[in-house]
């Protein structure tokens, strides 16, 4: 079919106007699952597709470029796009046209028909299973340049097509990718088939990455004659646990300041250079090798740092001659021009260059033998003559070091970083929030708490205690929690009501509903009023308590 | 009482964190830094290049351990100045860059220049005013940092004594700090993600088109040893840098020919 359209395509060549054309593998259309079509887009070259622009049914629809194939002798391409479509039930649809822009025109794909047949309840459909494992291999414990691969086995009995595959670990991100994603298919001790798919990373940075549970999804399906395909009812789904993948740092006890990440054991070093006799500034070219053994990762060999090694820098000024190194073989070579600036140096000090075993968590370094030179100093009057001629910038050089600003004095605290100066911070957000919202929680219960364990009878004679003390905000608190208690403890509600609104017209409810408004209109509807005396805020609050035992006698 | 106690605690974690640094024990090496500055001076004063080398490697070993991006700034600046001393001038110009990122304003400015003298470059100008605002007028990060966290932790102190004694001063005083933190979390968030990435060119290089070796210059212009450049983005598998220059020209340079900083 696609071939079809892609001859069709090359057809319309003739027409010189941008085409769409919208396909199906009408065989992999399942109902209520959806639909994965195909979008071929014929036009000229110069012309871009904006497949932001694409829309289906008035809406946008995202597409996936696939690739681009040219017309032999035109000027025409053919671009082929993915996309989703929405899922659909069984029976005969046409799908209607999809609109895009190709150049400064909209086009639209023609009208096209699809039959998606009925799933209906097959014969061995009880007997498929579908099961899905994964694993993570790695020769050793996961450091940054170490090499692992991931796997998953999908075991499946009957005829499935799948028809949702989240496979997480194929395509994990913050992982370098090594290859092409290897897939291969066999028969099981038991005859169920085992699909197994694989690929190859290597770890960048240190940290923890967490991969969410893989899942796949399929459903069971019968060829006829024909090759029409007929679905099962039963959707058949495995998963995964979710897995955390660690990178370990490279520890810090052992560490040069020569480790530049290279990774592995059995790495041997050679220095070489290209002349032993020189004049002072004039530069010698090292060739600084490195070459690896069978259990060494070449691919994470770097030249390490070399003006910082112990006896270059001060006395050589340095210059990496080719930045990318020779790599023959399994050795990589670099090379360096050290130019002496002192008279009389005898050699170039030993090279370091350090690695990393994952397999023993051990660095180890090694040093070059030192390369004897000799550098002579040129004659007084010669050197006197250059530097005139240079505009005496050494001499300038000399005067400006002695003039710098001073070293500041180093304490331990200026090896750390500042306390909360870094972005870590941002912790104190999400922490703070949630030690507040604890301390309300906690706050709250232990409130309901302290209410809920006291009498009404116990909060009565606190509010008349109150009242003995002049205090009327307790006064008016005590009492309130006191009557609505006791509707609880009579039963006459369900619950212990907040709000005398939640109380109703009729009965004992109604009676300390009254009670209840005609206290609130006392502590602030008088409140307000600041001539209200002492004493007649005292006579209100004893008028009420009277009120109450009317009621009650005592609460 | 568990209320009090409560508060106490979150107070006192506050401030056990915050100067944690100024109690920890040190570690390895203790007498690193001492003998990095013995060295140091002898090797100034003897005019020995060998003890200032030494004493670079003993400090280049305690960056390499502690990483203090976020610190004083004091190591970075040492370390400059050991670089000046052996005339290593566009690893120094990088070292008091670090530096001037994390000291006060105007400390690195005299070595700074007269190393931009050393490698015959004009020093860059001042940032622009809008520049020099988003950065607070120069104030290092950690500051800005320390800031947001003294800010954000009065806040939640004051929210957490509102919920137990519910006063209105309270809730007010809660937003107080937070009105007082929203320059700094501006400026942080401009440093973190719209300022963008500078470099420093530790070997002299040309410009060049495509990010593959033998790609063709983008000018004849050379980019001399320390010069600035503003990194755009990481290409060629980390081989090379997209930059953009202080002559308004974008291309690649091998990334081992910069560093950023």
């Amino acid at each position: 079919m696609v071939a079809l359209l892609l001859l069709f395509s090359i057809l319309s060549t003739t027409l010189h106007a941008a085409t769409a054309d919208l396909s199906f593998d009408k065989n992999h259309v399942v109902p209520d699952e959806p639909i994965d079509a195909m979008l071929l887009i014929t036009h000229d070259k110069s012309e871009s597709v904006d497949k932001e622009s694409a829309s289906f049914k008035g809406r946008p629809v995202a597409l996936e470029w696939s690739k681009t194939t040219p017309i032999a002798n035109s000027s025409l391409v053919v671009s082929i796009y993915r996309l989703e479509l929405p899922p659909l039930a069984a029976g005969d649809y046409t799908v209607p046209p999809l609109q895009i822009t190709v150049g400064s025109k909209t086009i639209a794909s023609s009208p096209t028909p699809l039959s998606i047949a009925k799933a209906t309840p097959l014969q061995d459909e009880g007997e498929a299973t579908l099961s899905l494992s994964q694993a993570v291999a790695s020769e050793t414990e996961l450091y940054p340049g170490v090499r692992f691969a991931t796997l998953y086995t999908l075991e499946y009995r009957g005829t499935i097509q799948l028809i949702k595959e989240e496979l997480h670990l194929l395509n994990l991100p913050g992982f370098q990718k090594i290859g092409k994603l290897l897939a291969s298919e066999e028969e099981g001790e038991e005859g169920q088939g085992l699909l197994k798919t694989a690929r190859e990373y290597r770890a960048i940075t240190s940290g923890e990455t967490v991969v969410p549970s893989s899942k796949v999804e399929g459903v069971v399906y019968q060829e006829d004659r024909l090759g029409r395909r007929r679905y099962g009812k039963r959707r058949l789904s495995t998963k995964t646990p979710p897995l955390t993948i660690e990178v370990l740092p490279f520890p810090q006890q052992g560490k040069t300041p020569a480790f530049t990440g290279a990774l592995g054991s059995g790495y041997s070093l050679e220095t070489s250079a290209s002349r032993k006799e020189l004049n002072l500034n004039e530069r010698v070219v090292v060739t600084f090798t490195v070459k690896g053994g069978s259990k060494s990762d070449m691919q994470t060999v770097l030249l390490p740092p070399i003006r910082c090694q112990v006896g270059v820098s001060g006395l050589f000024d340095i210059t990496p001659i080719i930045v990318p190194p020779t790599i023959a073989g399994a050795s990589k070579a670099w090379q360096i021009a050290f130019t002496p600036k002192e008279p009389g140096l005898q050699e170039i000090p030993a090279l370091a260059f350090s690695s990393f075993d994952p397999e023993t968590a051990t660095y180890a370094t090694l040093k070059s033998q030192p390369i004897p030179i000799d550098v002579v100093a040129k004659p007084v009057e010669e050197e006197r003559k250059e530097g005139e001629g240079k505009g005496g910038k050494d001499k300038e050089a000399a005067f400006q070091s002695s003039s710098i600003q001073a070293n500041m004095s180093l304490t331990w605290r200026d090896l750390y970083n500042k306390p909360f100066g870094t972005w870590s911070l941002f912790w104190i957000f999400p922490v703070g929030l949630g030690v507040n919202f604890l301390s309300y929680i906690v706050k709250q219960w232990v409130e309901e708490r302290k209410r809920r364990k006291k009498t009404a009878q116990e909060l009565f004679w606190e509010a008349v205690e109150a009242c003995k003390k002049h205090n009327s905000s307790t006064f008016y608190k005590k009492m309130r929690d006191a009557l609505l208690l006791k509707l609880l403890e009579e039963k006459e509600t369900e619950g212990l009501k907040e709000r005398e609104e939640e109380l109703s017209e009729g009965g004992r409810q109604g009676q300390v509903k009254q009670l209840l408004l005609a206290m609130e209109e006392a502590e602030f509807g008088k409140k307000a009023e600041e001539e209200q005396s002492e004493a007649k805020r005292q006579e209100e609050m004893e008028r009420l308590i009277n009120q109450v035992e009317v009621l009650y006698g005592t609460v | 009482m568990g209320q009090c106690n409560l508060i106490w605690l979150y107070f006192l974690t506050f401030l056990s964190l915050f100067f944690s640094s100024h109690f920890l024990p040190p570690l390895h090496g203790s007498d690193a830094l001492e003998n990095a500055l013995t060295l140091y001076q002898s090797g100034v004063k003897e005019n020995n290049p060998k003890k200032i080398n030494d004493s670079l490697f003993l400090l280049h070993s305690l960056e390499a351990s502690f990483n203090p991006e976020f610190g004083s700034g004091k190591l970075y600046y040492d370390m400059a100045n050991s670089l000046f001393q052996l005339h290593d001038w566009p690893f120094a110009l990088l070292y008091y860059l670090k530096a001037e990122k994390l000291l006060p304003k105007d400390a690195v400015q005299d070595n700074l220049s007269k190393t931009y003298q050393a490698v015959e470059l004009e020093q860059p100008k001042a940032k622009g005013r809008l520049s020099r605002f988003l950065h607070l007028f120069s104030l290092p990060l950690p500051r800005i940092l320390q800031g947001i966290g003294i800010a954000a932790f009065l806040s939640f102190l004051a929210l957490l004594l509102f919920i137990f004694w519910p006063r209105k001063k309270l809730l007010i005083f809660s937003l107080l700090p937070l009105l007082f933190a929203l320059p700094l979390l501006v400026s942080a968030f401009y440093i973190k993600y719209i300022s963008p990435l500078q470099a420093i060119l530790v070997q002299g290089s040309f410009l060049y088109t495509h990010a593959k070796t033998g790609a063709p210059q983008v000018s004849d212009h050379f980019l001399p040893l320390g010069s600035r450049v503003q990194v755009l983005t990481v290409k060629g598998e980390g081989r090379f840098l997209q930059v953009f220059t202080e002559n308004k020209e974008v291309g690649f340079i091998p990334a081992q020919a910069a560093r950023i900083y």
